[in-house]
């Protein structure tokens, strides 16, 4: 009897020490075309060490209009959505995971109609706390930092009373989890559902890209650039004589800093 | 786990070119510990972060990016506990070196926690709480002021229109954030449809000057209304309401309201008549209610010696009041230009209003026992006019200059049939009016960011005659009765308010100089003639101090007051002429502690000084109606109050849950107390002043909960309250009474997601009065009212509600059901709804409700509004 009490008691100190947060968010990416606009669910999953992040929803119905749809393909591994005749777009299959003892975020990026895995560092933000910004969010003590990154100020808001890290997409690098995200230009919004501080997740977070060849973020880009001269050139060859044409990258939350391609 | 000792090292100061905080983190067995935060923080804000660092691999450098006072240097991590390190006066160019060694978190049992949101009920930002109004909602509700009762932390009484935000009365309810109603605010809540609504926010620490705005403190509270945004500058709505009662009169309740919103614009305006029982504006001429506005301007109002009607109603107003009344309200508002705007509102009132009132007092004096009837018909017909305009001019950047004046007219004709004891005929008239008019003059001017300079001055002149035409039939007696009350008040007010980091303070001095002129005149057939003339002043001149200390969670709210009054009465035109000078001082203690974000204790100890007021200035007996005169003996002594009160407030919106616990203790030293002389045809009052003490010993208690599990709110209140006081009866001798209250009330609301669902209420009250030497009067009444709820689709529901009263527990054959019904039809996406209402439908005619005092017991019986059904239709603009 007494040695069963032990094994609970240990069994009961390992649950207790460790962190197991489990986050709802609704995700919500407003593009310049709404037609494009996406709003759906997202799964964060923190321990002591690690998180993945990830939709919930990987089918069509993360589209804000949804009833526009009137074509649905699978080109390779990726599903294509045509809303219009004129806009297309792939349904998105987020798989954030991040390793904080080995500094390391990986992720899936499309570059036109190919997945690629990119890998980067966890504290890619500069945050600045903003003053005076205590809030009560989902009953938790809250406090509000802002950073810019990439092209678009972000204020997000963080609870040191959930977790010690931890966050939703690429932001992180706060004193507590990142419960709420805001891009000031409302492009990118990100909001709690759910909160579970106590969750079932502890064996569930893997990192799936073991297998995967990573690349680095400023690869990913010169990739990215490298393809579209291509489709570009493709396009110039099918054009008319005196005709132009030009590519701009207009709906990503991060900019690429690839400048408008023209011929 | 103390035998892991925290050590934490710290190595003397380098000196370096920044201030810099570095050092490492490790567990006890020297590892270093891979993951963790540094935050710093400062120690008079203990609960924020105002800079931090991630640590990896246990260590870190971090360089301060400003100067603080004292830091606090804490250090978190999974799995460890929190550890902090406290530097004082940090110096700059110098670089500290601290190294945690983290401690193993204890083994605590964590329970799983779910948070959820769906739809946000409420947003919680700042000051202000933002409620979402769909989430509160009844299909039923149709007025702002249905779903402002619904609103956790807020509460309407219904009577007076007053609204209470956190147990603070409101300043006002402003209009997308205009004030155009002022104190009369429940002009909006009770007329606006809830349609044109969008959110309903709360606001702490609300300034209506905006250069007060952080600087002023008092901690007032409002509300603010958001209004849907339409297509137009106008939006509005038109009721019309029609039916038929058993007697097949015809019924009416129409009602327009339009509201222009325009970038310089604001305006509301309503007009209703009904014959339904409805009050849709902020004066209460059914009832003895005060408005909210009447009870701020208190000072300025002065005395209604001889009232229209007896008593007023012990259930609700829709059932009781029978009248024919036209209410016409206009508010606007213009922005001129950026510095000029202008706030007019008017109003009219014309009632008719009819009561049938019979009082039966069982009296015990003295061992001598007997009954008292006293049958009243009558019509009251009150003719209300009132226009008020607001200047509001920006002199410059820093200051601000308002005028307000506003003036009223009442005319009051009362005319009743009085049967006294089944024998006496008599028939009486009354005619009341009151002028009033007031001014205000007020500017502001901000002298830095945290100080300003206020001052005030007003005017105010109210003049209340009154003639009573008495005609008892049996005897031939006719006695005429008059009553003028002229009272002007004058004052002043130079304030100069402040505030530094979290401490606020106000000092204002000022004088203010009132005088009351009284003149009454009795004449029984033309025979004996009694009157009064007295003329009452009243001089002082004062300053207050307040001041709003913060220190960490505790807030103290210290006040004082130092007058010197002079009070000077002539009795009859300078013959015996009394006067008397007192310099008084009334000091107060306010002490808040903050438990957490949702719950505080407050305690408050007070002393006050207050003269009485011109109510009992008079000698000789007025005579108010066949039965009651009275007289005073007065005096110009000082009246000393002691408060003392105790509250616990929490109202946790997250949990829905809320409780306020208070007991409050008043002890007066000095008071009117009354020597009645009664027999079975007349009752003398006359009031006379002892130093002698009276208190009052007050409990209360309110919870709610809503419950997840059984999808149900419970809500509770209690209130238990022990007064001690004195009086004297038919002799000479001074009696010790005592009066017990007890109200509890259970009220239970469900929200299954069925189509059925249920709202009940239960009410209990006890009242009792004893006195030592003779027989205890007491009564219990119960009420219990359910409604039953049906929501057939999402545009029909349906309400069909019954209410039990039990004036009296032991003599259950005066019990009352009430059955009421109502059916909305609500088309989605249409501009028009349709209400069919039927009320009373067992037609209940009287109502009868029990008073106590120490020497009587009476039964007060109302009629009532009989059976009625009614078609209602809205259309909204």
């Amino acid at each position: 009897m007494k040695k069963f009490i032990l094994l609970c008691l240990l069994i009961f100190c390992l649950t207790g020490l460790s962190q197991n947060v489990e986050v709802t968010y609704t995700v919500s990416v407003n593009t310049n075309d709404p037609v494009l606009a996406t709003s759906t669910t997202y799964n964060l999953w923190v321990n002591d060490n690690q998180s993945v992040y990830f939709n919930s929803n990987d089918s069509i119905n993360q589209f804000k209009y949804k009833n526009l749809i009137f074509d649905v393909k699978k080109v390779g591994e990726l599903t294509k959505v045509q809303l219009s005749d004129n806009h297309f777009a792939y349904v998105i299959n987020d798989y954030f995971y991040k390793d904080y003892q080995k500094d390391t975020l990986i992720f899936n990026e499309i570059i036109l109609n190919k997945k690629v895995f990119v890998g980067e560092n966890t504290n890619l933000f500069n945050w600045e706390i903003i003053p005076n910004s205590e809030t009560i969010l989902l009953g938790f003590k809250c406090q509000k930092a802002s950073a810019k990154f990439r092209g678009r100020t972000y204020e997000a808001t963080f609870s040191s009373e959930i977790a010690p890290f931890g966050g939703p997409w690429k932001f992180d690098g706060l004193p507590g989890l990142i419960l709420s995200v805001k891009s000031l230009d409302n492009y990118f919004v990100i909001e709690p559902l759910k909160v579970i501080k106590e969750g079932k997740i502890k064996n569930q977070i893997k990192n799936i890209y073991d297998d995967q060849i990573i690349i680095s973020w400023s690869t990913y880009k010169k990739t990215f650039e490298d393809r579209l001269m291509l489709q570009l050139k493709k396009l110039q060859s099918l054009s008319e004589n005196g005709e132009g044409g030009s590519i701009k990258i207009t709906e990503k939350i991060e900019d690429l800093e690839l400048p408008e391609m023209k011929f | 786990m103390s035998k892991f000792v925290i050590s934490i090292l710290l190595l003397l100061p380098f000196v370096s070119l920044g201030q810099t905080v570095k050092g490492s983190i490790s567990n006890h067995n020297g590892d270093k510990i891979m993951i963790a935060n540094i935050l710093i923080k400062e120690f008079e804000n203990s609960s924020n972060i105002v800079e931090f660092s991630v640590v990896r691999n246990g260590k870190f450098d971090l360089i301060l990016k400003k100067k603080y006072n004292t830091i606090l240097i804490e250090v978190t991590s999974s799995g460890y506990q929190t550890e902090t390190f406290k530097i004082e006066n940090p110096k700059t160019e110098q670089t500290y070196i601290v190294d945690f060694v983290l401690e193993k978190q204890d083994i605590t049992e964590l329970k799983e926690v779910i948070v959820v949101s769906e739809k946000k009920a409420f947003i919680i930002k700042e000051d202000t709480i933002t409620y979402n109004i769909e989430k509160y909602k009844d299909p039923t509700d149709r007025k702002v002021q249905d779903v402002l009762k619904r609103l956790p932390g807020i509460e309407v009484n219904e009577k007076s229109g007053e609204i209470k935000y956190k147990g603070k009365s409101v300043e006002t309810v402003t209009l997308d954030g205009d004030n155009l109603f002022g104190y009369n605010y429940s002009l909006g809540t009770k007329n606006i449809n809830i349609d044109m609504l969008e959110q309903v926010q709360a606001i702490d620490n609300y300034s209506e000057n905006p250069l007060l705005k952080g600087i002023e403190g008092g901690e007032k509270v409002s509300l603010n209304l958001k209004l849907k945004k339409g297509k137009t500058d106008y939006s509005g709505n038109i009721d019309v309401g029609l039916g038929l009662n058993n007697d097949l009169n015809l019924l009416n309740n129409s009602n327009a309201n339009i509201l222009g919103v325009s970038k310089n614009y604001k305006s509301f305006g309503t007009i209703n008549f009904n014959n339904i029982g409805v009050n849709h504006s902020p004066f209460d001429y059914f009832s003895t209610n005060r408005s909210v506005e009447q009870q701020k301007e208190r000072d300025f109002i002065t005395y209604k010696i001889i009232p229209e009607v007896l008593f007023s109603n012990g259930i609700d107003d829709d059932r009781a009041n029978i009248n024919n009344m036209l209410f016409a309200n206009y508010n606007s508002m213009f922005k001129i230009d950026d510095r000029l705007s202008v706030r007019t509102n008017i109003y009219f009132i014309n009632d008719n209003i009819r009561l049938n009132q019979v009082n039966t007092g069982e009296y015990n004096i003295k061992n001598e026992s007997f009954t008292t009837i006293d049958d009243f018909n009558t019509i009251k017909k009150p003719q209300f006019y009132r226009g008020d305009i607001e200047l509001k001019y920006n002199t410059s950047k820093n200051s601000l200059l308002e005028y307000r004046t506003k003036f009223s007219y009442e005319i009051i004709d009362t005319n009743s049939l009085i049967k006294e004891n089944e024998l006496n005929t008599f028939k009486s008239n009354l005619k009341s009016e009151s002028k009033f008019f007031n001014q205000q003059l007020l500017f502001t001017n901000k002298l830095n960011s945290n100080q300003a300079v206020q001052i005030q001055l007003n005017q105010a002149f109210n003049y209340i005659p009154q003639k009573l035409l008495l005609n008892n039939q049996s005897a031939s007696i006719i006695e005429t009765q008059s009553s003028n009350f002229k009272k002007n008040f004058n004052n002043l007010i130079i304030t100069f308010l402040g505030s530094k980091s979290n401490h606020k303070y106000s000092f204002s001095t000022g004088a203010i100089y009132e005088n009351t002129l009284h003149e009454s005149f009795n004449n029984i057939n033309q025979i004996m003639v009694n009157n009064n003339k007295p003329d009452f002043y009243r001089k002082s001149i004062y300053v207050h101090g307040s001041t709003n200390y913060v220190i960490n969670n505790w807030n103290f709210m210290p006040f004082f007051s130092i007058k010197y009054l002079s009070q000077e009465l002539n009795e009859y035109q300078g013959l015996n002429k009394e006067s008397k000078s007192d310099l008084l001082f009334e000091p107060a203690l306010n002490i808040r502690y903050k438990i957490n974000n949702t719950s505080s204790i407050s305690s408050k100890v007070s002393l006050s000084q207050t003269p009485f007021t011109e109510e009992n200035i008079f000698i000789n007996p007025i005579t108010i109606n066949n039965r009651i005169k009275i007289a005073n003996t007065p005096t110009l002594e000082i009246q000393k109050t002691e408060t003392y009160s105790l509250n616990y407030y929490n109202n946790n919106l997250y949990r829905q849950f809320f409780l306020s616990v208070g007991i409050s203790y008043q002890r007066n030293n000095g008071n009117y107390f009354s020597n009645f002389v009664i027999d079975e045809s007349e009752t003398i009052l006359n009031n006379f002043y002892l130093k002698e003490k009276n208190d009052n010993l007050n409990f209360n208690i309110s919870t709610e909960k809503f419950v997840n599990k059984l999808s149900t709110t419970f809500k509770m209140a209690s209130t238990i309250s022990k007064s001690n006081y004195k009086n004297i009866l038919n002799t000479n001798d001074l009696r010790n009474n005592a009066s017990n209250n007890i109200s509890n009330e259970l009220n239970i609301k469900t929200a299954f997601s069925t189509k059925v669902n249920f709202e009940n209420q239960i009410k209990f009250m006890y009242s009792s009065n004893e006195n030592e030497n003779s027989i205890t009067f007491n009564n219990k009444m119960f009420t219990n009212t359910l409604k039953l709820k049906y929501k057939h689709s999402s545009s029909i529901f349906a309400v069909i509600s019954g209410d039990y009263f039990v004036p009296d527990t032991q003599n259950r054959d005066n019990a009352y059901l009430f059955i009421d019904f109502s059916v909305v039809y609500k088309p989605k996406n249409e501009k028009y709804e349709f209400n069919l209402v039927g009320k009373n439908l067992l037609n209940n005619i009287v109502y009868n409700q029990i008073q106590t005092s120490d020497f009587s017991r009476n039964s007060l019986q109302n009629n009532l509004i009989s059976r009625y059904i009614f078609v209602n239709f809205t259309y909204n603009l």
